[in-house]
């Protein structure tokens, strides 16, 4: 009988209220939660009910692909005093947990964390938490199992739009019987790594950083995307074949996140060899976006010294801008000039108009800056087709203004001298 | 300038117009009744009160603060322009004022519709000068701002789908506003009809559901138009037990009401002259004599089209904007230019669709004028009320279109006039439509054991959700186990799951979507080979995708039709209802309708000589519903070979009828006439509703069947044609006398 059809024969037993009072709750002898067949679980007991955990320990010398992690507090170290502030760096004083989850689904109040995995430092090495939900009707003590607390540093991949998120809205639908939520800082991998690797790579799943930057590859991996179904079969059935699988999973995520995490802050704070001039200039832009002047200058003025000028335009281009804040204006417009030399396109127009305000306001030259001014207009033709209107029109107004203020500044200049 | 009683004066002295004019009813003029503020109004709001110049209250506006007060849920009935929104905006102003933290929804059925009325209630509240945010949130609020209107915002104006897609599933985002929720606040409750209607009752079960999980019980305030069952409506629409308020106190001019029909322009078919043509001689004259005109037409290429007539007037003065369109599609802005020139008065005739039925603020004009009836009584009220300026004489023309429901209300004002509009009616009992809502309810919180779904006892569909592996069944609780996000998959809108999508390809770099239709009736209409009439276009069906439902069609032009045959089957599953009355038997019950199209013939123009045929092949559809069907004998008189005929001119003429009893259109439903029904070989009408599962209106005509065969025989016994046109039971050869023959059978349903 197709589903349609099943429904429409229940239409005579949904009955409307008003009718005779609810028969009183009949006990079922039902399990609260199906018993899973695998041992690797242990089954913990609390007062709000009970959870899977699955615990690891690695030793600190634990390497996975080609990263080592027992170089993590020593980073941590460095960017706390060197990189304050900085998207990657942890508060001070703040405990540090890697965190992924998987979930029964992808947004919505609906979906199910069934497994949270929190891998941290101890005092002999690291450790891996994985919890796993046992039934839905026990999700109060598989949260409140989390070892989060106020002013943790939670480190995820994508967690600020995905895990979080997910994690709040099970603490809401269970927040009569918990505490409020606690006010942790985040660490989202995603977000630096799409910085860091800016042009570098076409995609930042977590699998294309291992792949990429982390030398490690999955073998036998039970693609995420499964473990919905995956979960809901074994909290049906009790089978962990599969499940056992998503663990391994989720493990592999926590494990690439640490790696990823240290190869991170070492291209932040440690300048490897093997960083490339992209990755460089990426952070270096990066810095300045933070408003970290001196980190972003250093490192700008490194580059510039370490590779050939016609890779790195970019470079001399934002140089100029930082030492045109700190009124070093000779060597600014020097910088731009070199800078639309390399540069194409709308970058070049835009160094030009840059070279044209330094001469115009800064340097008192105008007539170079209204030579400026005449190869930016010739840039602007070239771009007639790519530009957009209104694009257009701002710019050919821009240009227009300046070469009219400059001509009266010249003939105003002019007749002072006359006067004179 | 000329007054109305000039005006009509003239019009009755015409005699081109005196014929057409067929009556002129007088509506008497009304005194306002007010009464003072009441005593606990924050002085905010009285001072912003005052600056709008209102100084007392209408009587109305008074009680429905008072039941917000006292904790009732109520519904307001108000005309336009009666000051309706004052009835919800004070009590929520005041609970705010009192208690920053508190929140009220406002349910409107259009996107639109709120973001007019966001400009409506940010104007009062500037007044007050209060720190009171409302937004609108619906799908064009910007992402960057969702947060902010989440967590601050005291008044949510949006819509059922918004609701239903995009808050409810997410509700854990909108604790603050849960907990709070003081007033939930739905506008223009009576265009919530038929399925959508019964799906935004659910909507609204699952709200008030999840309002109790975060320990709040929101007052229910609904307003609507005049119909038949306003307290029904409410009641099944919230679930609630509502307080009706029809003191209406706001004050009216003398208003005449005036019904026109065109001249008939074809006597043997009974084709009258085009009322657009009509509509634009009448309001070029008013134009001409300065009178404030409001034209409504019922779809936009009519209001386009009027548009462009009426433009003419004006063609030769610059910039001249004194002749407005408005109508869905165009910018927020450029409504809210129209609405100020409309109250300015520097727009003097405005040609509208029914967008401008609902209550955005345009003041009131002098005349409106409607291009055929709008398909019930409280739209054709609702658009009345736009004429009409406090104490001052006001006309309403009424504009006969050739169809029967027009011809009837022509021939009947006191229909219109009359105090008995239509019933609307919604049937949240529809399974399908349950079990949807049922979905997204456990999505949004687990059913507890034995927990009801607001009235109704839900564990055996639960079982069968569980069955079907989307639940999962724990000892204390019902539990959402699936990875589907429910809520978008399920259309408020569409009335059936899945239409068939109309794609015209005859530029073919250019294919675009021109329209949508129903399984059932696309399978007549749009059969490969098919020519499909759209907007008065020919279309040939080059292809129908059954499977993806999609018909490819190509512009033709050609001097025949197309008319397919379809063997439909109807098997009785279950009966609910029974009834006998005089020569009748009347059941209501479970049906299923087999369809089958079977073949189709091409038929020329005028002539109407059959000119070639050709197979449908397309598998049968079957639709599981609820039907009314009503058996009688076989007469004893009468020209018996004509029998079977008579029953199609019959269910046709029927069929046209029921929407002056519901407020349905005429796609809702569906008469069939059976020769000898297969239940027991006696003739049988079966009047079924056309959605999967039932919709409660064929389920009323088994209690008003005689009402509804009398006004048929009383229209299509007066209509002026020879032998059936399309105004009553369809076009039909000429001297053959079925004319009588239907007669003869209506009446031998009723009489002795």
């Amino acid at each position: 009988m197709s589903y349609e059809k099943k429904l429409l024969a229940m239409k005579g037993l949904i009955k409307k209220q008003p009718e005779q009072v609810k028969e009183p709750i009949k006990e079922v002898n039902r399990p609260d939660f199906v018993k899973w067949s695998s041992s690797d679980y242990d089954l913990v007991h609390t007062d709000q009910g009970v959870y899977y955990k699955i615990s690891t320990l690695l030793p600190h010398d634990f390497k996975h692909g080609g990263t080592q992690f027992s170089e993590l507090s020593s980073l941590v170290a460095k960017a706390k005093r060197d990189f304050k502030g900085h998207p990657l760096t942890p508060e001070e004083s703040s405990r540090l947990f890697f965190y992924d989850t998987e979930t029964t689904g992808l947004k919505g109040v609906g979906v199910h964390i069934f497994l949270n995995g929190v891998l941290f430092e101890t005092a002999t090495g690291f450790q891996l938490d994985q919890f796993i939900l046992a039934s839905p009707q026990h999700e109060l003590a598989f949260l409140k199992a989390l070892p989060f607390q106020d002013r943790d540093t939670i480190i995820t991949y994508n967690g600020k739009s995905f895990d979080l998120p997910q994690l709040e809205v099970r603490w809401t639908m269970n927040r009569k019987l918990l505490p409020s939520f606690p006010q942790v800082f985040q660490i989202d991998l995603l977000h630096g790594s799409k910085r860091l690797w800016r042009g570098q790579q076409e995609r930042y799943k977590l699998q294309d950083m291992e792949r990429e930057q982390l030398n490690f590859h999955r073998e036998d991996d039970m693609p995420g995307h499964l473990a919905p179904i995956v979960y809901m079969d074994a909290v049906r059935s009790g089978k962990t074949e599969n499940l056992d699988r998503i663990l391994e999973h989720n493990k592999w995520d926590l494990y690439s996140l640490v790696a990823l995490y240290i190869h991170s802050l070492r291209h932040l704070v440690d300048a490897p060899e093997t960083r490339s001039s992209q990755t460089e200039l990426n952070l270096a832009k990066w810095l300045r976006d933070l408003k970290l002047l001196p980190n972003s200058r250093e490192l700008y003025e490194k580059v510039t010294e370490r590779y050939e000028k016609q890779d790195i335009p970019h470079a001399y281009y934002y140089l100029s801008l930082l030492q045109k804040r700190e009124g070093e204006f000779a060597s600014s417009l020097d910088l731009m000039e070199t800078a639309s030399e390399l540069l194409v396109g709308i970058e070049k127009l835009d160094a030009l108009i840059h070279c044209a305000k330094l001469a115009e306001h800064q340097m008192k030259d105008l007539g170079q800056a209204k030579n400026y001014v005449q190869q930016a207009k010739t840039q602007l033709l070239s771009l007639t087709a790519i530009l957009t209107r209104e694009k257009l029109a701002f710019y050919l107004a821009e240009l227009k203004n300046r070469d009219e203020r400059l001509d009266r500044k010249i003939i105003s200049r002019e007749s002072a001298s006359f006067d004179k | 300038m000329t007054t109305i009683s000039q005006l009509l004066d003239e019009w009755v002295k015409d005699p081109a117009k005196k014929q057409q004019i067929q009556s002129i009813h007088v509506i008497e003029p009304k005194e306002a009744k007010t009464v003072p503020f009441p005593q606990d109004l924050d002085d905010s709001l009285i001072a912003a009160l005052h600056a709008k110049g209102i100084s007392e209250l209408y009587t109305h506006q008074a009680s429905a603060y008072m039941h917000a007060r006292a904790g009732e849920s109520f519904t307001a009935i108000t005309p336009t322009a009666s000051g309706k929104s004052l009835c919800y905006h004070l009590p929520v102003l005041q609970s705010i004022i009192e208690d920053p933290k508190s929140r009220a929804i406002y349910i409107f059925p259009t996107k639109a519709l709120a973001q007019d009325q966001k400009a409506d209630v940010n104007k009062l509240i500037e007044a007050t000068g209060k720190q009171i945010n409302s937004f609108t949130y619906d799908g064009d609020t910007e992402p960057g701002i969702r947060r902010k209107v989440r967590t601050n915002g005291n008044i949510i104006l949006t819509n059922p789908d918004m609701l239903h897609s995009g808050i409810l599933p997410h509700h854990t985002k909108w604790v603050s506003m849960f907990e709070n929720l003081k007033y939930i606040i739905i506008d223009e409750m009576h265009t919530y009809k038929g399925v959508f209607g019964s799906h935004v009752a659910h909507v609204i079960r699952r709200l008030k559901r999840i309002c109790a999980f975060y320990g709040s019980h929101p007052v229910i305030i609904c307003t609507s138009a005049t119909i038949q069952n306003p307290k029904e409506l409410a009641d099944s629409l919230t679930h609630e037990d509502h307080v009706v308020l029809t003191n209406n106190g706001a004050p009216s001019g003398t208003k005449y009401f005036m019904f026109y029909n065109p001249p008939v322009v074809h006597p043997t078919y009974n084709v009258r002259r085009s009322a657009v043509l009509e509509v634009r001689d009448l309001a070029q004259e008013l134009y001409t004599k300065r009178l404030q005109t409001i034209i409504f037409a019922k779809s936009r290429v009519r209001v386009e089209m009027l548009v462009t007539y009426l433009k003419a007037l004006v063609s030769k003065k610059l910039n001249d904007r004194s002749i407005q369109g408005y109508r869905g599609g165009y910018l927020p802005s450029e409504r809210r230019e129209i609405e100020k020139g409309l109250r300015d008065g520097d727009i003097r005739t405005v040609v509208s669709t029914n967008a401008l039925e609902l209550g955005v603020d345009i003041g009131q004009l002098q005349v409106c004028i409607m291009t055929g009836y709008p398909g019930n009584i409280a739209s054709a009220w609702q658009q009345a009320g736009r004429a009409g300026r406090r104490q001052e004489e006001s006309l309403v023309v009424y504009v006969a279109q050739s169809t029967a429901l027009d011809q009837y209300v022509v021939d009947h004002p006191e229909y219109l006039l009359g105090q008995s509009p239509e019933e609307v009616r919604i049937f949240p009992e529809n399974m399908l439509i349950l079990m949807d809502h049922l979905k997204c309810a456990s999505f949004e919180l687990p059913f507890e054991k034995l927990e009801d779904y607001a009235e109704y006892h839900v564990t055996p569909l639960l079982e069968l959700l569980k069955e079907e592996r989307v639940l999962l069944e724990t000892a204390d609780k019902w539990h959402w186990m699936a990875e589907s996000f429910p809520a978008s998959n399920i259309s408020l809108r569409s009335a059936s799951q899945d239409n068939v999508i109309i794609i015209d390809q005859s530029v073919p770099t250019k294919t675009r979507v021109i329209g949508e239709m129903d399984l059932f009736s696309a399978m007549t209409l749009l059969h490969e080979e098919a020519i499909y009439l759209h907007q008065g276009t020919q279309f040939q069906v080059e292809l129908l995708d059954w499977d993806e439902k999609k018909a490819f069609v190509t512009e033709v032009d050609v001097d025949y039709f197309t008319d397919a045959n379809i063997a439909v089957e109807m098997k009785v599953l279950s009966k609910d209802k029974h009834r006998t009355e005089k020569n009748v038997e009347m059941h209501y019950g479970d049906i299923i309708v087999l369809a089958h199209p079977t073949l189709f013939k091409k038929i020329k123009f005028d002539t109407h000589d059959n000119i070639g045929s050709g197979t449908i092949d397309l598998p049968p559809l079957e639709l599981h519903t609820s039907a009314t069907w009503i058996t009688f004998s076989k007469p004893e008189e009468g020209n018996l070979h004509l029998f079977s005929d008579a029953m199609v001119g019959a269910a046709y003429a029927l069929h046209s009828f029921i929407p002056l009893f519901l407020d349905c259109d005429r796609k809702d439903v569906h008469v069939v006439p059976q020769m000898k029904s297969i239940l027991d070989q006696q003739p049988t009408f079966f009047i079924y509703d056309s959605y999967p599962g039932g919709i409660g209106l064929s389920e009323r005509m088994l209690d008003r069947f005689e009402e509804l065969v009398e006004e048929t025989h009383a229209q299509v016994a007066s209509c002026p044609c020879l032998d059936g046109c399309p105004a009553c039971i369809g076009a039909q050869e000429a001297n053959v006398g079925l004319k009588e023959e239907v007669l003869l059978l209506l009446t031998n349903l009723v009489r002795d």
